[in-house]
């Protein structure tokens, strides 16, 4: 029976004007935006091999990662170019879009229109579920055969679910393969299995949104008003919580500015270089290298621990943050898919880990000439790792918003007055 | 009759639950926008006062002569814009100083790579709120209110009295345009008020102009979208129908529409990256130095002959003055030729570039928001209009330095024919580091934000005008029944 259901919805949406639309719509977004950003990486892969460093020069760049044509996430932040001096490490821009609508709206990758637009999509799916049959006088009918409510809603589940994912998953297979087309962007296996992870992200994430418009239009009489309260839902999961949460963590954590920063290293400098001039006093200006020696090494060390001690609480208000952008999903799927991706948070705090301790090995190796600078390497995490350092917790916590949204609707339409 | 008709609109649009959530929603979303921006706001300001002093110090502890050199590089900064906490646009994409050397000048670091981690949902500004979520909720507001109504009954039982349509019409967008409005003012001022708390200069003549001039092209926004909704409406027989129409409409012009000029523009006129041609400039520069040092090298030579080492002032004396005027003339002969290729160059490069940001722009204009949104950068002086100020302020700069600084030192390199180099610098007079400007930069007025935007502006207005109308014709041949 389950399958007569199902098929029966797939049908009634192959032969609306809504299904027709909604599907042409999502294939228009998805191609352009994957074609916006294979445009925009092949820019800064061309940008990348005119700013790479030439062997012995202490810079450290890495190549755009052809991922980033799906989930951008920091890849920009990632793929500057980070130059190791004595001083200190400096940062230039590496490769940067020359995109002038990228500053206005934000990035259209894959992992933005899944979040905005496929949610919304899903929502008009399922937002009339019951209340229009029960409009329409249909769900009546149904009930009155022998088949249970449970089977009727877990078809109608399966049934939109089917009719939304299997275009979706065409025409984002096709846009992949195509990509794949061009020499230049080959992907790795590696690069494809975390693909078709993050395409399973993205089919996770459209299935909560389905059950959550099942829920309401089981709750609510008119499939208008469902539809109201549906939006609300999700312009605050979309684009409230996942700011909010920052705004709050920021709140809670005190990072210092950079005004109170460079204030205590002038502070240590002065301190240092007083101490320096009295204790050389002392000596006569005799055999005072050593004295100059150990003054600057405490500046250095004290330098390294005030950067140190940033970096934790920084790193504090990021956990945080996280966390809190966590009760919505939509956080929750960015931060699955761009860590799958290599484009995250989590890969780019262990990028800036491997820089400094680059830093470290490039001004202590034996001869310091700087032309003789090792060779920067980054090797970005496997998909295990990924998974294991909150990948799968997002996952889950996705798909336990899934579960708990399908069976608060079962309660509902368990009660649902069918008249 | 027609103020029978605003009432009962605006009356029916309050007691419904919509109306209380949008007020939440509004009055969530805007304040506490307002509020984190205007503390990021103060953090920029504060590091912003940091960082000049901090490159002042730098400035009076160092040579003179290191400066001449080029080894103490001077820096600019971009003033952070108070008004960014409305719009963020270009302001934190941009580099925040630009470092000015005798080679020329090369960016710095924008201010996102400091915590590009917060930044993984994009932006959460005022102008963004109003333009996704707000436009959305009003689309939605305007949705039912000619379907509805017919769905209802209502709409046959009001024609029966002796109202004309074009009343009816007119009492129902102005009746539910002011159900919208009235959240939306009530939390923007609420806003305005806190942020007056938290010692915004609010009073600044300037700021309040332009402040006024937001909340007035905000207002005509919502309009323009409730004027939207209300043709889709008048369009369809049923509520839901409008719904899903209205839906897409929103992505078309949210979505689609901005992305796809970019990607029209890029395909119709392709043109070279900022590296490339970045790249391009230092090759000219490093052919035609060395090309100079090694005609230099010759004239040496065949002056002082063969083996001679290097001097700045070599032996025998009466020749001096002969190589001395040869190397002169090189100089300046090569100096113009320098700067000419590269004037080119840049210009050439900067014409591209502007034919594909216009056709791009005038592309995106088709979308009511992209033209809201272009407008409103502009006016919170983080837009495209600064951004051409800023570059052009960093190169008027450098040109100052140039005249001033590091045109005073005598840089020669010569490469004998045998193959070997030599180089010597000496400098002329140095420059009293007290007379020195420093960099400024000024921000647009709005009169000449008005002037830039002409086309956003033609472009709201279409679209303030065109769904009316089209509403209204919709409107008349509307079967009630």
């Amino acid at each position: 029976m389950t399958w007569t259901i199902v098929r029966k919805e797939i049908i009634a949406n192959l032969l609306s004007y809504k299904f027709f639309i909604v599907i042409l719509l999502t294939t228009l977004l998805l191609f352009t935006s994957f074609f916006v950003l294979y445009k925009d990486y092949k820019g800064r892969l061309a940008d990348y091999e005119l700013v790479r460093a030439k062997p012995g020069e202490p810079i450290a760049v890495l190549p755009p990662n052809p991922l980033s044509i799906f989930a951008k996430g920091l890849d920009e932040a990632m793929t500057r170019s980070f130059e190791i001096s004595r001083i200190g490490i400096e940062v230039f821009a590496g490769q940067k879009s020359e995109n002038v609508i990228f500053a206005f709206f934000p990035t259209p990758d894959f992992v933005y229109i899944v979040k905005v637009v496929l949610s919304l999509v899903a929502l008009l799916f399922g937002f009339d579920q019951i209340s229009r049959e029960k409009e329409s006088g249909v769900l009546r009918l149904m009930l009155s055969n022998s088949v249970s409510r449970a089977k009727i809603l877990a078809g109608k589940w399966l049934g939109n679910f089917l009719s939304l994912s299997v275009p979706f998953l065409l025409v984002t297979i096709l846009g992949f393969v195509l990509i794949n087309l061009d020499p230049l962007v080959r992907f790795s296996a590696s690069s494809a299995a975390r693909f078709f992870l993050l395409v399973l992200a993205a089919l996770i994430y459209i299935a909560l949104f389905l059950s959550l418009g099942i829920l309401v239009s089981a709750l609510t009489r008119r499939a208008a008003s469902s539809l109201v309260i549906l939006l609300l839902i999700w312009a605050v999961t979309v684009f409230v919580v996942p700011n909010l949460g920052t705004l709050v963590a920021r709140q809670m954590v005190d990072v210092p500015s950079v005004k109170s920063l460079s204030e205590k290293q002038e502070q240590v400098w002065t301190r240092e270089v007083l101490q320096m001039i009295i204790e050389r006093r002392a000596k006569d200006d005799r055999g005072t290298g050593d004295i100059v020696k150990s003054h600057f090494d405490a500046i250095n060390r004290e330098l390294n621990q005030m950067e140190e001690d940033y970096r934790n609480k920084f790193d504090r208000l990021v956990r945080m943050s996280k966390n809190i952008n966590r009760l919505s999903p939509a956080a929750s799927f960015v931060y699955a898919t761009t860590e799958l991706a290599g484009t995250g948070i989590g890969e780019e705090s262990r990028l800036k880990e491997n820089i400094l301790r680059y830093k470290d090995s490039v001004l202590s190796s034996p001869d310091r000439g700087e032309k003789q600078a090792p060779a920067f390497a980054y090797r970005y995490r496997s998909v295990g790792q990924v998974l294991t350092q909150g990948g799968l917790f997002d996952l889950s916590w996705l798909i336990f918003f899934n579960i708990l949204f399908f069976a608060a609707s079962f309660v509902a339409f368990i009660r649902y007055d069918v008249r | 009759m027609l103020k029978t008709i605003f009432k009962k609109e605006l009356l029916e649009n309050i007691f419904s639950y919509r109306f209380p959530l949008f007020f939440l929603i509004c009055a969530i979303l805007i304040v506490s926008s307002l509020y984190v921006h205007y503390l990021d706001y103060s953090k920029r300001v504060s590091d912003y006062n940091e960082q000049i002093r901090l490159s002042r110090n730098e400035l009076a502890s160092s040579r003179v002569i290191d400066l001449h050199f080029g080894r103490v590089p001077l820096k600019g900064f971009l003033p952070p814009s108070p008004l960014s906490i409305f719009a963020t646009g270009f302001e934190t994409s941009l580099p925040k100083f630009y470092e000015f050397q005798a080679e020329g000048f090369k960016p710095g670091d924008t201010s996102i790579g400091d915590e590009s981690v917060l930044s993984v949902f994009g932006k959460f500004d005022f102008i963004f709120i109003v333009q996704m979520v707000i436009s959305l909720i009003v689309l939605l507001f305007a949705s039912d209110l000619i379907a509805g109504e017919k769905e209802l009954g209502t709409l046959r039982g009001i024609l029966s009295n002796s109202v004309p349509r074009h009343t009816l019409l007119m009492g129902k967008l102005w009746g539910g345009f002011a159900a919208v409005w009235l959240p939306f003012v009530m939390t923007f001022l609420l806003g305005i008020i806190l942020l007056g708390i938290a010692s915004f200069p609010l009073s600044k003549a300037g700021l309040l102009v332009r402040m006024i001039v937001i909340f007035v092209s905000a207002s005509l926004f919502i309009l323009v979208y409730f004027a939207l909704g209300l043709m889709i409406s008048a369009s369809s027989s049923r509520a839901r129908t409008a719904l899903v129409a209205i839906l897409l409409v929103w992505i078309f012009f949210q979505l689609v529409i901005p992305k796809l000029s970019d990607m029209v523009a890029s395909v119709v006129y392709p043109i070279r990256t900022e590296t490339v041609v970045s790249m391009e400039k230092s090759l000219i520069v490093k052919t035609l130095d060395d090309e100079k040092a090694k005609q230099l090298g010759k004239q040496y030579e065949t002056l002082f002959g063969k083996g001679y080492a290097y001097k700045a002032d070599p032996e025998p004396a009466s020749k001096r003055d002969e190589w001395n005027t040869y190397k002169t003339q090189l100089e300046r002969q090569v100096r113009e030729r320098k700067s000419l290729q590269l004037r080119n160059l840049e210009e050439g490069y900067r014409r591209e570039k502007r034919i594909q940001q216009t056709i791009a722009g005038n592309l995106s204009l088709i979308s009511p928001s992209a033209a809201f949104t272009r407008f409103l950068t502009d006016v919170c002086g983080t837009g495209e209009i600064d951004k051409e100020k800023y570059l052009e302020a960093v190169k008027f700069y450098q040109q100052t330095l140039d005249t001033a600084l590091y045109s005073h030192v005598d840089k020669t390199t010569v490469i004998m024919p045998s193959g070997s180099t030599a180089s010597s610098s000496s400098i002329g007079e140095l420059a009293d580091l007290k007379s020195l400007p420093s960099f400024s930069m000024k921000k647009a007025s709005l009169s000449e934000v008005v002037a830039g935007n002409f086309g956003s502006l033609i472009s709201l207005v279409f679209w303030l005008i065109a769904p009316f109308a089209a509403a209204y014709v919709q409107f008349l041949r509307y079967d009630v029944r």
